[in-house]
């Protein structure tokens, strides 16, 4: 994996990979959990940290370290998910717009501007309080993609748009290239690092989402996430109470994340920039 | 009467590919000697070091350029100074009032949302104090225009309601208002037609001829070079290989990189077969041991792959670096 | 005997510039007609803003004409409605352009345009058609080895232009259009390419439609010559004729402005510029009547038609 090996000469790729693996495993680890995180009172509550409870429990009666990687999983999930599917939204609209221009474009940017224009908070608030049992994890992760693909997409199709009037996109159409192998062969590779800057943002964004909700107690509580985590913990006063384990462990790790993610987006896009691309190209060579 | 020299200069280009340091040597060990009330063109390909030879006489070396050897010596009264030893107070009197640039594109210096005449006028206030606006500033700079055959609506302009041609002649406008003892001129009129460049070309010879003082012009132009310059020098891949006036460059070329550039020239009323320097320069990130000319000439012998030949004096006022002409090896 | 390859007959092109509140009709091209043989280098010259690159484009198919017609091979390109006879003309009709450096994705190999070329217009195997880049390749002085694996940023301006070139004769083409194929090549390299245009005209019958502003060159490497102002085509004709003895006031201008590389013909004669392009284009009649010196009232009435004079055409009225 030479691509991986050059990634981890940054430094500041090297950290935030380790911490996202780290979170990985843990949230792998959620599915060897001995307790089921939706039952309550399984375990003696508010226990401080110990050989046993490694995390202490917190006033539901549950083990603070078992949700906690339950957590991060579903955390993780949804953010994924959010992210995947609104790039492929961005994607889709952006490079179309782009190429195409003319009427199919201000159609297109029609919709993307009435997407960035709706206020968004106070819509998911409404959807959560209507919807609030129903949502789960890929639900919400499909909201938030639907609420996170329209500022990509604009990047998107302003790329493209400088993309066309290249004089490569004239060889490629001469070449016998066609519109689709065009998009995909020739333009894709530009548009790479902006999706994978925004991709990591937009999880970064979700998650954010995500707990803002959660705390204002909007989303589906049973399901231990982040932010549910936090808003059970606040709910129960655990920082009054000095359960200072109950409300740092999501806060820490939330912070973990979200500097990982953070991270990860500029080094690698540092990395894909075709600027950086070309003055790697033929560094790695053996000079002749 | 020389007005600015340089003494072994080498700037080279430091970057930094993952963790490696790389040189690029574009400017190896330059020795120049210009003169007052002359017009001395450089001359070569692209990549062989003119530009960056061309900033650092100007001073203008950010990272990664690094003069990492030697001198530029301005004339200032009757002493010479090392510009890279003075302070950068100093140097922004300097620059401008004694030395000015026209850089290559001449949007970069107009600024595109102000018209012309606050351009000129942030300029002279950065160097001159204007008491009385009208004497101080506009009564010069209209008769400035004028000497220089300029229309004065031009100050009432914005930089994109101009022509290529005339912006890049407002920029030279602009350069020479202070009237600088040396003007630099990167590439001047690349990318302007025909008729353009003529225009812009005789502007400098206007100026030159006014203020008899002295123009540094690049450009890999040969007839550009022939119809201004005095004298011209011949750059390859970081090193000055030939210097001469221009009827000998032109009449007389010695090194043989020369002679296949002047014999590469069309002519119109020309059609016998012209032919390339076969080959193409060298990366000035790993030139070639010895002379830097070897690999492509066709009259070179194993000495030449040893040592690099020294610019010295073959004829009176021709130099040339080339050890077809003469055994002496740079130090 | 060389035969008529293409026809370009009364071509026009007008844009709309403007905002939305003021919309100027800019004509680019204006009625333009000329002819290339086979075996032929034809040049299209003119400064910038001339219309030459617009005519090129129209002539590929990438822009539309607004009046005029297109012969190639005797069928009417703009009346080309299948892809099947469409592909065939970018078969026969290939291209190059001015910046080396932007004609490949600098992200992508350059034997990938090679070998998509030969792919989409020959559709040989994989063994013959390697074989059809090397020769291409070869026509141009390199070889598949030297371009194997490597991205743009490898090669200098030269080599990627001889690239181009490649790429283009591997379809085997009858007419090559060259837009500014040296003007960005350092001038001890340019002869090299211009050399090859040459070559390939007699040894493969390729003609070649040289567009330019460098006169020298157009006089070294081609048989005729149109020059071209502000959309209109001033003067055509055998292109020792034309800039040897130029009729056309602007012809004449043009030629003397060249900077020749020779210190004892420097410039004479004074030039004046003008404030901006745009008036030029909407003036009525002759455009270049605001500089000629030559001027009359006629010429700026009425359009200026051709003259036939001692086998050269010119577009003024000092000839009628």
């Amino acid at each position: 994996m030479v691509v991986l090996k050059e990634l981890l000469r940054d430094g500041k790729f090297t950290f935030a990979f380790i911490v996202m693996c780290i979170l990985i495993i843990l949230a792998i680890l959620s599915f060897f959990s001995p307790y089921d995180l939706s039952i309550w009172n399984v375990v003696p509550r508010d226990l401080p940290p110990s050989a046993q409870y490694i995390l202490g429990t917190n006033s539901k009666g549950q083990d603070v370290f078992w949700e906690m990687t339950v957590a991060i999983r579903n955390s993780l999930l949804m953010a994924v998910i959010a992210a995947f599917f609104s790039r492929l939204i961005a994607i889709a609209v952006g490079l179309l717009a782009g190429f195409k221009g003319g009427r199919t474009d201000r159609i297109f940017m029609s919709i993307n501007d009435s997407f960035i224009v709706l206020p968004m908070l106070p819509i998911l608030i409404l959807l959560g309080s209507i919807l609030k049992e129903r949502l789960n994890t890929v639900s919400l992760g499909l909201i938030l993609a639907v609420f996170g693909w329209a500022w990509d997409a604009r990047l998107i199709r302003s790329q493209t748009l400088s993309l066309r009037e290249r004089e490569f996109t004239n060889t490629a159409l001469l070449s016998g290239q066609k519109v689709y192998e065009l998009i995909f062969k020739e333009y894709l590779p530009f548009v790479i690092p902006i999706i994978s800057a925004t991709a990591i943002n937009n999880m970064f964004w979700s998650v954010g989402m995500e707990v803002t909700l959660a705390i204002l107690g909007l989303s589906n509580l049973t399901i231990p996430t982040l932010g549910t985590m936090m808003h059970w913990a606040i709910s129960y006063q655990a920082m009054l109470l000095g359960y200072w384990w109950w409300i740092a462990t999501p806060v820490v790790v939330s912070v973990l994340l979200f500097v990982s993610l953070y991270l990860l987006s500029v080094s690698v896009s540092q990395y894909l920039d075709p600027r950086t691309r070309m003055q790697r190209i033929g560094s790695t060579k053996v000079v002749k | 009467m020389t007005i600015l020299n340089t003494e072994r200069l080498k700037a080279y280009y430091i970057i930094d590919v993952l963790g490696e340091k790389r040189y690029v040597k574009a400017v190896d060990n330059v020795n120049l000697e210009i003169n007052q009330n002359e017009i001395y063109g450089i001359a070569g390909e692209s990549g062989c070091g003119k530009t960056t030879l061309i900033k650092t006489l100007f001073g203008m070396v950010e990272p990664p350029l690094n003069v990492t050897d030697g001198k530029v010596n301005y004339k200032i009264g009757s002493e010479f100074v090392d510009i890279f030893s003075i302070d950068s107070k100093r140097m922004r009197e300097i620059r401008w009032e004694y030395v000015s640039y026209i850089p290559q594109g001449s949007m970069s210096v107009l600024n595109p949302v102000q018209k012309v005449r606050y351009t000129f006028e942030h300029f002279i206030k950065a160097h001159r104090k204007i008491k009385n606006r009208d004497e101080d500033f506009i009564k010069p700079v209209e008769s400035h225009l004028a000497a220089l055959g300029l229309p004065i609506q031009v100050l009432d302009s914005y930089p994109h309601q101009l022509s290529g041609g005339m912006r890049q002649r407002v920029t030279v406008a602009l350069a020479t208002v202070l009237q600088p003892k040396i003007i630099i001129a990167d590439e001047p009129t690349t990318a302007l037609d025909v008729v353009m460049q003529r225009g812009v070309i005789q502007l400098l010879k206007d100026v030159q001829s006014s203020l008899k003082n002295t123009i540094i012009l690049v450009t890999h132009d040969m007839g550009i070079h022939a119809n201004i310059a005095d004298r011209i020098g011949i750059m390859y891949a970081g090193k000055m290989i030939e210097e001469a006036s221009a009827e000998e460059i032109f009449e007389n070329p010695m090194h043989p990189y020369t002679q296949y550039l002047i014999g590469s020239l069309p002519k119109i009323g020309d059609k016998s077969y012209k032919t390339s320097a076969p080959g193409s320069p060298p990366s000035l990130m790993n030139p070639p041991e010895g002379c830097r000319f070897y690999p492509r000439c066709n009259r070179a012998t194993d000495d030449c792959k040893a040592a690099i030949p020294k610019l010295i004096e073959i004829e009176p006022g021709h130099k040339v670096a080339c050890f077809l002409y003469s055994g002496v090896i740079e130090e | 005997m060389n035969g008529k390859l293409i026809e370009v007959n009364g071509l026009s092109k007008v844009f709309r510039v403007g905002s939305l509140f003021s919309r100027i009709r800019l004509t680019a091209v204006d009625n333009v007609s000329f002819d290339i043989n086979e075996a032929e280098i034809y040049t299209l010259a003119g400064e910038s803003g001339s219309g030459k690159t617009t005519v090129s484009k129209i002539i590929l198919g990438l822009l539309e004409p607004s009046e005029g017609k297109i012969l190639y091979k005797g069928k009417d390109t703009t009346a080309m409605k299948s892809e099947k006879e469409k592909k065939e003309f970018r078969k026969d009709v290939q291209a190059i352009f001015q910046n080396p450096f932007e004609t490949f994705n600098p992200l992508r190999m350059v034997e990938n345009y090679l070998y998509e070329t030969q792919r989409n217009f020959i559709g040989a195997g994989e063994k013959e058609g390697s074989e059809r880049i090397e020769q291409a390749l070869n026509a141009v002085g390199l070889t598949l080895d030297d371009v194997k694996d490597k991205y743009p940023g490898e090669f200098s301006g030269g080599q990627l232009q001889r690239i181009s070139i490649a790429r283009a004769l591997v379809t085997q083409p009858s007419l090559l259009i060259a837009d500014e194929p040296v003007s960005m090549v350092d001038a001890s390299l340019r002869m090299a390419i211009v050399n090859l245009f040459k070559e390939l005209k007699e040894k493969y019958g390729l003609s070649v439609l040289y567009i330019t502003h460098d006169l020298a060159t157009a006089y070294y490497v081609s048989d005729k010559i149109a020059i071209m102002f502000r959309g209109n085509i001033v003067e055509k004709g055998n292109v020792e004729k034309v800039l040897e003895e130029p009729k056309h006031p602007y012809t004449r201008m043009l030629k003397e402005s060249i900077a020749q590389p020779d210190p004892r013909s420097k410039w004479n004669t004074r030039v004046d510029l003008h404030l901006t392009e745009r008036e030029e284009y909407l003036l009525k009649g002759c455009k270049f009547a605001g500089r000629c010196p030559h001027a009359m009232d006629a010429c700026r009435k009425e359009n200026v038609p051709d003259f036939e004079v001692d086998g050269t055409t010119v577009k003024c009225l000092l000839y009628r």
